[in-house]
Formats: structure tokens, sequence, C-alpha cells
């Protein structure tokens, strides 16, 4: 074991060099993330009464069960953090894992680098082992940071708390780790670093959906203990404490560790489990020009994409029913009906409204990927060879922003007509309309353009920058989740292009904000074709 | 898109004057100036670093000049940019391929977008290359990639073809089976660009040659024109050293070495002469001085000579490192 594991320290520190700043960020976000929950919960509730409306309307309904887990106790600000931050934190953390192990590990053999190091006196294991090892430790020490951070903040309220503290920060740390475990194993599974990812991010949506399925149905709570994402809620931070929940993900990182080595041990570098066959000696007469190279190459991930998100539409529509009775039967919400002069049908509405916000964000991200690919070409150096031919500039800019642009509004549209298909046969009659539902889909469009739009720009102004298009995403997520509940200033919230969006079916449309939506993403479009057709081709 | 660029055959198919291009305080190109005529194979040569993809790039219409004219084909690189490319086929120095598209799928793709290729000639081109199109980008091995590259470029009936060191990675039979392409695309009257490092391929392959340094073309012509502005190296036996030799400016590095008949007594028998001296004679001398140069050694009673022309090797050597 000793010789496998040879230069690992070695390569821990080029990774760590490699990552420091990437890293830091993740772990600041995280953090700041975390400890702002918790230091706004007394301002944002400040008596009893405020915290009992909170606590009843949050803690039963199931949209928010189904995006952030069961809720245990929402009347303190430790078990507030502990279910309204701790749940996205864990998200993002996971992400930030499965990006770290697959860059050190699957992109590295791609480019063909991992064989330059592995001709130095670097054991078998030795990159796989610092991929992992570093990844695990930004989750550690974002879990310490987390902590720190929150007994500071209980010491500065007066009343200074470690053991729940500890608790999130172990909840955030080993669902990290197990991520980092999942990654590494599909690292030695797929063939290129696109797949491994791919394959990571699918299993992490599938886990999360796993435990939000399982706190919103209410009935199959034995899923929780399926997914880490559960297994981080059952840990019940400031709640009870339940420090033996913790030898779960710890056994199971372990376990997918010792996995992904085994199955290493049994390929050649470069090579996944799952073998490449042969291809077609050549092109079908489809593949013969720019629109169609793009297709080629944004086909696999749409279409996974897409069957994604119909899963996604039909498990968010079986909830549209249970909405309706979860408040129908609760005497506050009767006394607010009462005053509102709103129907209870109004729950499941604005419980609509709220889930394809959610879902466009989500959809969001398939088009980010598909304007970037663009970038990826651009910069692997595949661009060149076919901007040399008569492909215009504009045409070779057009198909991957188009991909992006229709791919986006595509899975989106075909997830909410799912989702209006199972919405319409288990809610009452009369509750709402599949043209509605179809509607609401559709004027999340402009909004997810122009998160699109700024990648565009991006790709076309400030190349080198382009990544920054997720910096842009995962902060327009967290003010759309969590930006009105911590009482985030208005001016902050309309930096979401999200929050912009009516809230149909529960509000009526309104034109306006769609008109300057689209005029927003028309010229975030516009500014990167036009920097892009003025600008040099930039190779790395 | 505007210049209809006609086939009206001008004389230089590239021409390139006063060409600057900048990467931040970087100059990767320095009034560089280039003709290529048209229907000629033109080398263009230079240092790792000295511009050459740099100016390709630009003539592709992929960089935009920051000062200086640039004509190829008769129009504007980065305006005419589509119009040109239809005429045009270019092999990059480093190839990417897409990783899950087969090797066939790229040249059959890369043939239609630059408007269609010939189905005879991509055969004979994949038969003659050795090269499998049924495997995936990311299988291709270094050599097989570049392979790929030059059966797409040259499948396509074009005017003019770019080639970024085209053949590193080959083995030496490819690189054979590579001139004896571009011999005949020579033949058909095309227009080769080709920027390479392998002396021998320059050799049998390009009419003129550019050498390029620091983004500067340093010197233009035949091979046969740029031997002559170098070096000859002399050895020369005489009977007493020429007055005045050392003095004259053609003559560099001037090595005398006077033996006696003595040192040679258990050696080869003397050099025809019986004097008692012999001196050896060993320098250098620019070949646009020889003849003047040789008359004072045949004054100065010449036992034996022998005078090596530059090779290649020494003519690049000279040309690329800094100041000679």
């Amino acid at each position: 074991m000793s010789t496998s594991l040879a230069g690992m320290p070695l390569l821990f520190g080029l990774a760590l060099r490699r990552d420091r700043w990437r890293l830091l960020s993740w772990v600041g976000a995280v953090t700041l993330l975390v400890v702002t929950t918790y230091t706004a919960y007394e301002g944002l509730f400040p008596d009893p009464a405020a915290i009992e409306a909170m606590a009843t309307s949050m803690g039963s309904n199931p949209a928010f069960a189904l995006l952030l887990g069961q809720a245990h106790d929402l009347t303190t600000a430790g078990g507030f953090t502990a279910w309204r931050a701790v749940g996205i934190a864990s998200l993002f953390l996971s992400l930030m894992a499965i990006f770290t192990v697959v860059r050190h590990t699957r992109a590295e053999e791609d480019a063909g680098r991992t064989e330059l190091v592995a001709s130095g006196v670097v054991g078998r294991h030795a990159p796989l082992a610092a991929a992992t090892s570093l990844a695990i430790g930004a989750c550690a020490v974002t879990g310490l940071a987390a902590a720190a951070g929150l007994v500071a903040a209980s010491a500065m309220s007066g009343q200074v708390e470690v053991g729940g503290a500890v608790a999130i920060g172990l909840a955030l740390a080993t669902t990290g780790a197990v991520l980092a475990g999942v990654a590494a194993v599909a690292a030695q599974v797929g063939s290129t670093a696109r797949a491994a990812s791919s394959l990571a991010g699918a299993t992490l949506g599938a886990l999360y959906v796993l435990r939000g399925w399982s706190a919103a149905s209410g009935s199959a709570e034995w899923a929780q203990w399926l997914s880490p994402f559960g297994w981080g809620e059952q840990i019940l931070p400031y709640v009870e404490n339940r420090w033996w929940v913790v030898v779960l993900p710890v056994v199971a990182t372990i376990g997918l560790l010792a996995g992904a080595h085994a199955l290493q041990a049994r390929r050649d570098v470069g090579a996944g489990l799952l073998a490449q066959r042969p291809g077609p000696a050549g092109a079908t007469s489809s593949l013969g020009g720019p629109f169609a190279l793009a297709w080629r190459l944004h086909r696999g991930p749409f279409l996974g994409w897409l069957v994604a998100f119909m899963l996604l539409g039909a498990l968010y529509g079986s909830f549209g029913s249970s909405v309706g009775d979860a408040f129908s039967d609760n005497e506050y919400f009767q006394r607010v009906l009462a005053l509102t002069g709103r129907g209870g049908a109004s729950f499941t509405l604005g419980f609509l409204a709220t889930i394809l916000s959610v879902m466009a964000t989500i959809a969001t991200i398939h088009g980010i990927q598909g304007v970037l690919r663009g970038r990826t070409e651009e910069e692997e150096g595949r661009g060149e060879p076919v901007l040399a031919t008569p492909v215009t500039r504009t045409a070779f800019f057009a198909s991957h922003v188009l991909a992006g642009l229709l791919g986006s509004a595509t899975i989106l549209l075909v997830g909410t007509a799912v989702l209006a298909v199972v919405t319409i046969a288990t809610v009452p009659s009369g509750t709402v309309t599949a043209g509605q539902l179809m509607l609401a889909g559709l004027v999340q469009v402009p909004a997810m353009w122009v998160v699109v739009g700024v990648a565009a720009a991006l790709f076309g102004l400030r190349p080198r920058s382009s990544h920054a298009a997720w910096v842009v995403l995962a902060v327009t997520f967290v003010l759309t989740l969590l930006g009105p509940l911590l009482g985030l200033p208005d001016a902050a919230l309309n930096l979401s292009a999200f929050s912009h969006v009516p809230g149909y079916p529960l509000d009526p449309l309104r034109a306006a904000p769609l008109v300057w939506l689209s005029v927003t993403a028309s010229a975030l479009l516009v500014a990167g074709l036009v920097g892009f057709r003025r600008r040099d081709t930039d190779e790395r | 898109m505007s210049t209809t660029a006609p086939t009206a055959t001008p004389s230089a198919a590239i021409e390139i004057e006063g060409l600057d291009k900048s990467f931040g305080t970087t100059k990767a190109l320095d009034d560089l100036d280039l003709v290529v005529t048209t229907g000629e194979v033109h080398g263009f040569l230079g240092p790792n670093g000295s511009g050459k993809s740099t100016m390709i790039r630009v003539l592709l219409g992929l960089l935009k000049k920051d000062a200086g004219t640039v004509r190829l084909l008769g129009g504007d690189p980065w305006r005419d940019t589509a119009t040109l490319h239809r005429r045009l086929a270019y092999v990059p120095g480093d190839v990417s391929l897409w990783p899950t598209l087969s090797g066939g799928e790229v040249i059959d793709l890369m043939g239609r977008l630059r408007g269609g290729l010939d189905e005879r000639r991509r055969a004979e081109l994949l038969d003659r290359f050795e090269l499998d199109p049924s495997k995936k980008g990311r299988t291709y091995s270094k050599g097989n990639k570049q392979k790929v590259a030059i059966v797409a470029a040259l499948a396509s009936d074009v005017e003019l073809l770019i080639l970024d060191e085209p053949t590193a990675g080959l083995d030496p039979l490819m690189e054979v089976e590579f001139q004896q392409v571009i011999l005949e695309e020579k033949a058909r009257g095309r227009t080769v660009l080709l920027s390479s490092h392998i002396l021998s391929e320059v050799e049998a392959l390009c009419d003129r040659v550019s050498i390029v340094r620091t983004g500067h073309v340093v010197d233009t012509g035949t091979l046969a024109q740029m031997r002559h502005l170098t070096r000859t190296a002399i050895t020369a036996v005489v009977s007493a050293p020429p007055l005045g030799l050392g003095d004259r400016p053609e003559v560099h590095d001037l090595l005398v070495q006077t033996d006696t008949a003595g040192s040679h007594s258990g050696g080869s028998h003397a050099t025809g002469s019986d004097d008692a001296t012999a001196t050896t004679l060993r320098f250098d001398v620019d070949t646009s001085a020889l003849g003047p140069v040789l008359a004072d050694l045949a004054a100065a009673g010449l036992h034996s000579l022998t005078s090596q022309p530059p090779t290649l090797e020494e003519l690049f050597l000279r040309h690329y490192s800094a100041d000679r």
C-alpha cells in the first residue's frame, strides 16, 4: 500500500496549489450562507408569535420539504439554520467535492497529464488519493469554519452553544465527503471527465430528490436513510444532536473510496470501465454544418436532462394535491384565508409557482452548460479548425448559444407538461388548468434566458472569465430560495432575474417585467455576439 | 461577404506587409513581411515561439492584426473570412479532435463545412495514410490525429493549403507519403504554405523559404540563394601563409598551424613538396568572396584544399540563433 501511494503528498500539494482560491471561495460562500442564516433569525422573527406563524406555515408546506427536507424545530435559530441552510449548503459542498475529484483525476487523464505524472515516482493510487483527500479536506475545513462561525454567533447573542454548531459542521462535512466518494467511483466508471461528472452529478440529483420526496410524502420516511442528505438531516443538529448518525456517512465514504481504488486497480490509465466502441467510418448526411455539429455535441447532455426533467415534473406534480390538504387542516391558515379572501386552492397555485421557479433555475444549469461548451470548443483547439472553414463567427457562436437557449427552454417546458398532466389528474377539478400551468412554465423562460445570456456575453466579451456565469447562477439560486426569508433588501433581491417573474398562476400575469427580461436577455446575447465577432480566438 | 473575390489568379496568394500583432505587452509579430506566389510551395521556418502560428492565425482571420496590410487570395482575411475559407484548407499544428466523433466523421464534417469533399480522393488518402476512420477521436495516437487532419484538409478541392507543422508525430514512412502527396498537389497548381521544422521535408518540397525570428522575417529566398549568403568552410595546406588573409573581412575564424618536417618523421610521406615546412589553414569564408580568397591561396602555393558547403542545419542554426 505504501508504494502504491508514493508521491501522494506531492500531488496533494500540487492540487492544493492549483485550487487554493477556487476552494477558498467555495468554503467561504458555504460558511457565510450557514452563519448568516443563523444570525438573521432573531431579526426576522423577533417574538414568539412571529416564530409560531413561520413555523406552522413553513414546517407544514410540502414544497419546502421537497426542496429542503423535513423541518424538525423552527423555534430556535439553530434548528431553523439546520433546516433552511444546511440542505442547500450541503448541496453546494457536494458539487464542490465532485468538481474537485473529477478535475484532479479523470480530467487530468484526459489532458494526458496523469501520464506525465505517473512516469515519476508516483504510485498507482496516489493521484486518486490526493484528489479525494483534497476534496474531503475542503469539506472538513468548511465544516470547521461553519461550526466555529455558529459558536461565535451564539456567543454574540449571549448563549454559547457548541453541540449544535458542531453537529451542523459534521452534517456538512460528512455529506460532502460521501459525494467525493461517489465522484471517485464515477471517475473510474466514466471514460471521459465529462462522462464522470455527468454520472456523479446525476447521482447527486437523484440522492437529493430522494430525500426531498421522502420528506414531503410523509409516508416514506425510511427513504431518508438511503440518502446522505437524509443522514445529514437525521443528525438533528440543535434538536437532538444524534452523534451516532455520523457513522453512516463515514462508513459510506470509506466504502466508496475503497471501491474506487479497487476499480482503479482493474483499469488502464486513460480508459474507463465503460469502454468506448468504435464509431462509424463516415458521417451520416445530416452531420454537415455548424448547427448539426452543435446538436451532435449537445444531444447527449440534453437527452439526459430531458429525462431528469420528466421525472422531476412527475414527482413535483404528484405533490400538488397534498399541498391543499396540508393547509386546509391547519387552523392558522384557515384564518389567513379568511382574511385574504383567497380560496384553499391558492396554496396549490402558490406551490406550483414556487416549484416552476425552482425547476427553471435548475434548467438554467443546462443552458449555461450549452453556452460554455462553445467556449470549451474554442479553448481546447477544436474551434479554430472549424472557423478556418467557411463557417462564420456568427454561426459558430449561435450554434452553441442556441443549444443552451433552446435546450434549457425545452427541458423546462417538457417538465412543465408532465407536471401539468400529473397535477390535473390529482388535484380537485377547477383548481388549475393545463393551459395555465404551461403558461406558468413559459413565463420563466425570459428570466432563464437572462442568466444564459450572461454566460453568452461573457463568452463573447470576457472569454477567460466565462465560468463566472456559474457564480451568477449560484447567487440567483440563493436569492430566489433564501432571499425573501432572510429579509434581504429589494435591491439585492432584484439582482436575481427570477425575482421579477410574476408568481403566476397564483398572482396575475404582468407583461412589463416579462418584456424587460426579454429585452435584457436579447441585449446580453447581442453583446456576446458582437464581442465574439470582434475578438481574437483564444486557445489555451 | 461583399467582395466576391474573383478567381482572377493574382500573382501572389499571400501578401503581408508590415504586420504587427501584440498580446498585452508581448510583441508576437513585429513588422513582418511575406509574399507567397501562386503555385509555389513556400516554407515558413523559425525557432519555437517566433510567431509562425500567430501569423497563420492572422491569415485565417482568427486573430485581428494591429497594423500592416494582409492580403490572402486577393481578399482581406478578417473581413472576407468565410468567402476566403471556401478556397483554402488548414492543418493545425496541435490537432484536437472531438472525443466522441470518429475520425471518418471528422473528415466528412470538415469537408462539408468547407463546401464539399471528393469521395474518391478521401478513400485514396485513407488508404495511402493507412488510417482507420472508425476509431473515436480520443483513441487516436498523436500521429494518427495528425493524419485525420491531413486527410480532412487534402480531401477538399482548394487553391491554398496552410499547413502548420503538419508532419509532427508522423512516422518516416508516412512522412515520405506526405511529401509525395504535397508534390502531387503542387503539380496540380495548388499553393502551399508549409510551416515546418523538418529540414529534409523543407528541402524536398519548398520552392522558396522564409525564416522568421522574433516575429520578423529575417530572410526569404530559394535555398540556393540562401546558401550563397552563408559561409563555406575551407581547409587548405599551403607552402607559406598568404599575407593579409586574416585581414580580409570575408574570412572568419582563421586558424594557422605550421608543421615542421621533423614532426612528420614517423608519419605520412611528405606532400609532394620537398620544402621543410607546410602550413595548414582552417577558416570560414563568405561564399560570395570565395573567388578572390582562392586566388590568394593559389598564389601562396596551394598543396591541398577541401571545401565544405554549409549544410542546411548550419544554415538554419545560423539564422535561428540570436545575433551572428
